[in-house]
C-alpha cells in the first residue's frame, strides 16, 4: 500500500460517503429548500469524485451545471410554487414504499453478485479492469476533451446545440399557448 | 481484504454509482413533493454520469470518448430538468398543488 | 379402339364437369329449364357410353389386354400417390354395365322426378355419382380406390337423403353413411397396414398403394413376408370395406335404410352399381384373398349368412322396396359366396345378371309406387296387371331371371351351383338352394300381391315414359343370356325347375289363403324384423348414448365447474390487480423496479446455472 493509493482511497471514500449521506438527507429533509441545499452539496461531491477519476473538465462542468445552474432553476420553481402545502407533501408510505424498498434491496444484491460473478467468470479481463489505473494528467485530459469536442465530435456538438435551442424555443411556445388558453 | 478495500478500482465506482442510482430511484418513488422528485431524478442522472466517467477512466484511457459523452449527458440532463420544471409549472397552474397525490390522471 | 382406351379417363371427368355445370348453372340462375339439365346429363352419359363400348371392344378383341396410365397426384417425401386408370377385362365390363344402367335410370328419372322441386339438384347428384363410380372402377391403385370409395359413399348419402326435409329420411341417410364409414375406416386401416407391410418388408416405395398391375406378384410377396395372423388381419380389414359397401352380414342394415331415397336412386345405386362396388373390390383383390383358404372361407360364410338372413327377412315384408332391398342384399351375399367358393369371373357374371334384373325390378317398383299414389305397402296394391300389363310382364322377366329359371339369371345361378358342387362345398350348395327357394317365394309373393287379384287402392295412370323404359333393361336381361357362357347340365336344370315350381306353388298358396294363415309368433317376428338387426343396432347405439350421457354429465358438472373456477380466479385476480392501478406514476415506477428485479434475477439464475453446468462438465 503506497501513499498514492491511500490518498486515492481517502478521497474516494470521503466524497462517496458525503454523496450518499447528503442524497439520503435530500430525500428525508422535511423542507424542500433544505433538500435542495443537501442536493447541491451532493452534486459538488460528485464533482470531487470526477476529480479523483482524472476527469477534471467533467468535474468543472458538473459543478457549474448541477451545482449552480440547475439549483437556481429549482429555486425559481420553489419560489413560484411555495405555499403551505409544501410541508404536508412530504413522503408517502404507500405500498409502493415497501415494494420499491424490497426490490431495490434485492436488485442491489443481485448486481453486486453479478459483478462478483463477472470477476469470477473472467479473471483476466477483471484483472485488466481493476488493475489498470489511469495515468492521465490534467492537461492531457483538457487537451483531449477539447480536441474530442471540437474536432472529433464537432458535428455532434452542433446537433446538440440545435436540439437544446429547439427545446428552449419549444418550452417558450408551450408556455405561450398555455397562457393564451388560460386567458380564454 | 484490507488491500481490496484500499485498492480503489472500477468496482468501487460502479458500486457507488449503483447505490446513488438506487437512492435516487427510491426518492423518486416515495417523495410526494414534485420538486423533490425532480431533484432525485438528478441524482439518478449523476449516478449514470459517474458510471460513464469511471468506465472511461479505467477502460478507455487513451481516447477519452467517455468524458466527452459525459459532458453531453450532463448538458442534456440540465435541459431535461428545465423542460421538466416547465411542464411542472404548467401542471401547477391547473391544479395549484405540488403534491403528486393530486395528479392521478393516469388511471383511465 | 386404342383411342378410346387411351382417353378413357375422360369418362371420369365429363360427369364431374356435367355435375359442376348443372350446379353452377343453377347457382347463377343460368340453367332454369329442365330440358337443359336433361341434355347435359344425357350427353355426358352418352359420351361415357361410347367410350365404355370402345374400351370394351378393345378388351374383347385382345384377350388379357391390360393398360395402365397414371399421373402423380400427391408426393410426400419419397411416396408417390398416383391417380389414373387401369384397364382390363373386368374394368371395361363393369364400366359398361354401370354406364348402361346409369343411362337407363337417368332416362327413367327424367320422367320420374319431373314434378320434383329439386329436379336440377337430383341430376347434379346423379352426375356426381357417375363421376365417383367411374373413378372407382378405373382406379389403378388402392389410393384412388379409397378416394372414390369415399366419394361414392358421400354421393350415396346425398341421394338417400335427397328429400332431406323429411326427418326419417335424413336420419336414414345418416345411418347409412355412418355404417358405411365404419367399414371405410377398417378399409383404410387395411390399406395402411398393407402399405406398411410392403414398405417394411419389401422396401418397395413405388407399390405401397397396391397398384393392380402388379397385384399378383405383390400379393404373393405380402403373403411371403407376413405371418398368417397378420396376413389374415390385413385381408379382413380390407374385406370390411367390401362388407360395408355391399351391405354384408354385420353391417347389412344400412341398405334397408337406403330405400328411403328416390326409387331411381335405389335402382341405380343401391341395387346395381354402388353396392356391387364391394364385389368389384373383392374381384380386384382376388389375387390377395385367394392366397389364404381361411379368407376365402370367411368371404363365403359372410356371403351365405347374409343371403340366408336377408332372404328370410324378405319373406314377410310388406313394403315393396324393402322386399327388393332384402333381395338385393341376399344376391350380394351370393356374389360373395361366388367369390369365396367359386371364382371371380362367376361372381362378376352373377353381378351383371343381378344388376340388370334388379334395376329392372326397382324401376317397375317405382312405377307401381307412382301408380298407387306413393303407397309402398303391397297389401294395398293389387290387380295392377290389368292396368299396367307391360310392367307386369317385364316384371315377370325380371323375377324369372332372378329366380334362375331362364335368361341371364339362370346362367349365373347355374354356374355358381355347379361350381359349388364341383368344389365339394355341399353345405354351401344346399344353403344356396334354400336361398334360391326363398328368392322365388318372395319375388312371386310380391308379384301376386301387386299385380294379381282385385285393385285395392286408388290408381293413378303413370306416364308412358316410366312404363316403357324398363323394357330396355329387360332386353339386356334376356340378351345377356345369349352372351354368357353356357354349360347345360340336365340334372341341374331339372333340379332348378323343381325348386322353382315348389316355391311358386308355396308362394301361390300363401297368397291365396293370406287371410287365413296364422302368423307363427317367433318365426314371423324374426323374419319381419330382420333378425332384430335394428334392435341390435339400437342396443349398440343405446350403449353409446349412455356413454354420451355420462360424458355430458362430466362435461356439465366437472368441466363447467373447472371453467367456472378458472373464471373466478380470473375475476379475483382482476379485482386484485385493478387495485394496483392507482394512477400514480410512482407506483408504476415501483412495479417496473420489481419487474426489473425479477427479470434480472431470473436471467442471472439461468446464466449462472448454465455456466455452472458447463463448468461441471
Amino acid at each position: 500500500m503506497n501513499e498514492a493509493e491511500i490518498i486515492k482511497s481517502i478521497t474516494f471514500y470521503g466524497f462517496s460517503l458525503l454523496i450518499l449521506i447528503f442524497a439520503i438527507l435530500t430525500i428525508f429533509a422535511n423542507r424542500i429548500l433544505y433538500s435542495l441545499l443537501y442536493a447541491v452539496i451532493a452534486f459538488f461531491c460528485a464533482g470531487g469524485i470526477f476529480f479523483s477519476l482524472g476527469a477534471d473538465y467533467n468535474a468543472v462542468v458538473q459543478i457549474m451545471i448541477y451545482g449552480v445552474a440547475v439549483p437556481v432553476i429549482f429555486l425559481f420553481a420553489i419560489m413560484f410554487t411555495s405555499k403551505k402545502e409544501g410541508k404536508t407533501a412530504y413522503l408517502s408510505y404507500a405500498p409502493r414504499f415497501f415494494i420499491s424498498f424490497i426490490s431495490i434491496f434485492l436488485l442491489f444484491m443481485l448486481l453486486w453478485y453479478s459483478v462478483k460473478f463477472a470477476v469470477y467468470l473472467n479473471q483476466n479481463s477483471a484483472n485488466y479492469l481493476f488493475a489498470k489505473l489511469s495515468n492521465i494528467t490534467i492537461f492531457d485530459s483538457v487537451f483531449a476533451i477539447s480536441n474530442g469536442l471540437y474536432v472529433n465530435y464537432g458535428l455532434a456538438l452542433f446537433l446538440f446545440a440545435i436540439t437544446v435551442l429547439s427545446v428552449i424555443v419549444g418550452i417558450s411556445v408551450l408556455n405561450v399557448i398555455k397562457e393564451n388558453k388560460h386567458v380564454k | 481484504m484490507l488491500n481490496n478495500i484500499f485498492n480503489i478500482g472500477l468496482f468501487h465506482y460502479l458500486i457507488l454509482a449503483m447505490v446513488l442510482f438506487f437512492i435516487g430511484a427510491f426518492g423518486v418513488i416515495i417523495s410526494k413533493n414534485i420538486i423533490k422528485i425532480l431533484i432525485c431524478l438528478e441524482f439518478m442522472l449523476t449516478a449514470v454520469n459517474i458510471n460513464f466517467i469511471a468506465f472511461a477512466a479505467f477502460v478507455d484511457s487513451v481516447k477519452v470518448n467517455g468524458f466527452i459523452f459525459s459532458i453531453f449527458y450532463t448538458a442534456i440532463g440540465a435541459v431535461e430538468i428545465a423542460v421538466a420544471l416547465v411542464i411542472f409549472y404548467l401542471m401547477y397552474r391547473e391544479k395549484k398543488s405540488i403534491n403528486i397525490e393530486n395528479y392521478k390522471e393516469l388511471n383511465g | 379402339m386404342s383411342f378410346f382406351v387411351e382417353n378413357l379417363y375422360t369418362v371420369i371427368l365429363i360427369p364431374f364437369w356435367a355435375a359442376l355445370l348443372i350446379l353452377l348453372g343453377k347457382l347463377f340462375a343460368v340453367i332454369s329449364s329442365k330440358k337443359v339439365v336433361n341434355i347435359i346429363t344425357f350427353l355426358s352419359t352418352i359420351y361415357c357410353l361410347f367410350f365404355a363400348i370402345g374400351a370394351f371392344t378393345k378388351t374383347l378383341v385382345e384377350k388379357g389386354f391390360v393398360y395402365e396410365n397414371v399421373i402423380p397426384f400427391l408426393t410426400v417425401s419419397k411416396f408417390n400417390f398416383t391417380l389414373g386408370m387401369y384397364i382390363d377385362g373386368v374394368t371395361t365390363w363393369f364400366l359398361l354395365l354401370a354406364v348402361i344402367i346409369s343411362l337407363i335410370v337417368q332416362i327413367y328419372s327424367m320422367a320420374y322426378m319431373r314434378d320434383d322441386l329439386s329436379y336440377v339438384r337430383f341430376f347434379a347428384y346423379l352426375n356426381l355419382f357417375n363421376f365417383s363410380m367411374f373413378g372407382l372402377i378405373l382406379a389403378p391403385n388402392m389410393f384412388q380406390i379409397y378416394v372414390f370409395w369415399e366419394l361414392v359413399g358421400v354421393t350415396s348419402y346425398l341421394l338417400i337423403g335427397f328429400w332431406y326435409k323429411n326427418r326419417s329420411v335424413s336420419d336414414a341417410a345418416k345411418r347409412a353413411f355412418i355404417i358405411n364409414r365404419i367399414g371405410d375406416f377398417a378399409f383404410l386401416a387395411g390399406i395402411v397396414l398393407s402399405a406398411y407391410i410392403i414398405l417394411a418388408n419389401l422396401g418397395n416405395v413405388s407399390s405401397i398403394t397396391l397398384p393392380f398391375v402388379e397385384m399378383p406378384s405383390i400379393s404373393a410377396q405380402i403373403y411371403g413376408c407376413t405371418s398368417d395372423g397378420i396376413f389374415i388381419l390385413t385381408c379382413i380389414l380390407l374385406l370390411f370395406g367390401s362388407i360395408a359397401k355391399s351391405a354384408q352380414f354385420p353391417l347389412h342394415t344400412w341398405l334397408i335404410d337406403a330405400m328411403k331415397g328416390p326409387t331411381p336412386v335405389s335402382a341405380l345405386i343401391h341395387s346395381a352399381t354402388m353396392v356391387a362396388a364391394g364385389v368389384f373390390l373383392l374381384i380386384r383383390l382376388y389375387p390377395l384373398y385367394s392366397l389364404s383358404n381361411i379368407i376365402l372361407n370367411i368371404i363365403s360364410i359372410i356371403g351365405i349368412v347374409t343371403a340366408l338372413i336377408c332372404s328370410y327377412s324378405a319373406l314377410t315384408q310388406t313394403d315393396i322396396k324393402k322386399i327388393l332391398a332384402y333381395s338385393t342384399n341376399a344376391q350380394l351375399g351370393l356374389m360373395f359366396l361366388a367369390v369365396g367358393s367359386c371364382s371371380a369371373t362367376i361372381s362378376l357374371l352373377h353381378l351383371t345378371s343381378h344388376a340388370f334384373a334388379k334395376a329392372l325390378l326397382f324401376l317397375i317398383a317405382g312405377t307401381v309406387i307412382l301408380a298407387m299414389n306413393s303407397n309402398q305397402d303391397i297389401r294395398f296394391a293389387g290387380g295392377l296387371r290389368r292396368k299396367l300389363p307391360v310392367c307386369a310382364y317385364t316384371y315377370l322377366v325380371g323375377i324369372i331371371s332372378l329366380s334362375g329359371l331362364l335368361f341371364s339369371g339362370y346362367t349365373s345361378k347355374e354356374m355358381i351351383f355347379s361350381s359349388l358342387i364341383q368344389q365339394n362345398h355341399y353345405i354351401f350348395a344346399i344353403l344356396f338352394e334354400v336361398v334360391a327357394f326363398m328368392t322365388v317365394y318372395y319375388l312371386f309373393r310380391l308379384y301376386f300381391y301387386t299385380f294379381e287379384g282385385e285393385l285395392v287402392s286408388d290408381y293413378k295412370e303413370p306416364k308412358n315414359h316410366l312404363v316403357y323404359t324398363p323394357i330396355l333393361l329387360a332386353f339386356f336381361v334376356v340378351g345377356l343370356w345369349f352372351v354368357f357362357p353356357k354349360s347345360a347340365n340336365l340334372l341341374i336344370i331339372l333340379f332348378n325347375i323343381v325348386i322353382f315350381v315348389l316355391a311358386l306353388i308355396t308362394s301361390y298358396i300363401a297368397y291365396r289363403f293370406r287371410n287365413n294363415i296364422k302368423k307363427v309368433p317367433l318365426f314371423y317376428d324374426l323374419s319381419y324384423r330382420a333378425f332384430f338387426a335394428d334392435d341390435v343396432n339400437n342396443f349398440i347405439s343405446n350403449i353409446y348414448c349412455c356413454l354420451v350421457k355420462i360424458l355430458s354429465y362430466i362435461e356439465k358438472y366437472i368441466c363447467e365447474g373447472l371453467s367456472y373456477i378458472l373464471s373466478l380466479c380470473v375475476r379475483i385476480s382482476a379485482f386484485i390487480f385493478s387495485k394496483f392501478q392507482t394512477g400514480n406514476v410512482q407506483s408504476y415506477l415501483s412495479y417496473s423496479l420489481l419487474i426489473m428485479m425479477f427479470s434480472f434475477g431470473g436471467l442471472l439464475l439461468v446464466y449462472s446455472l448454465v455456466i455452472y453446468f458447463s463448468e461441471v462438465q
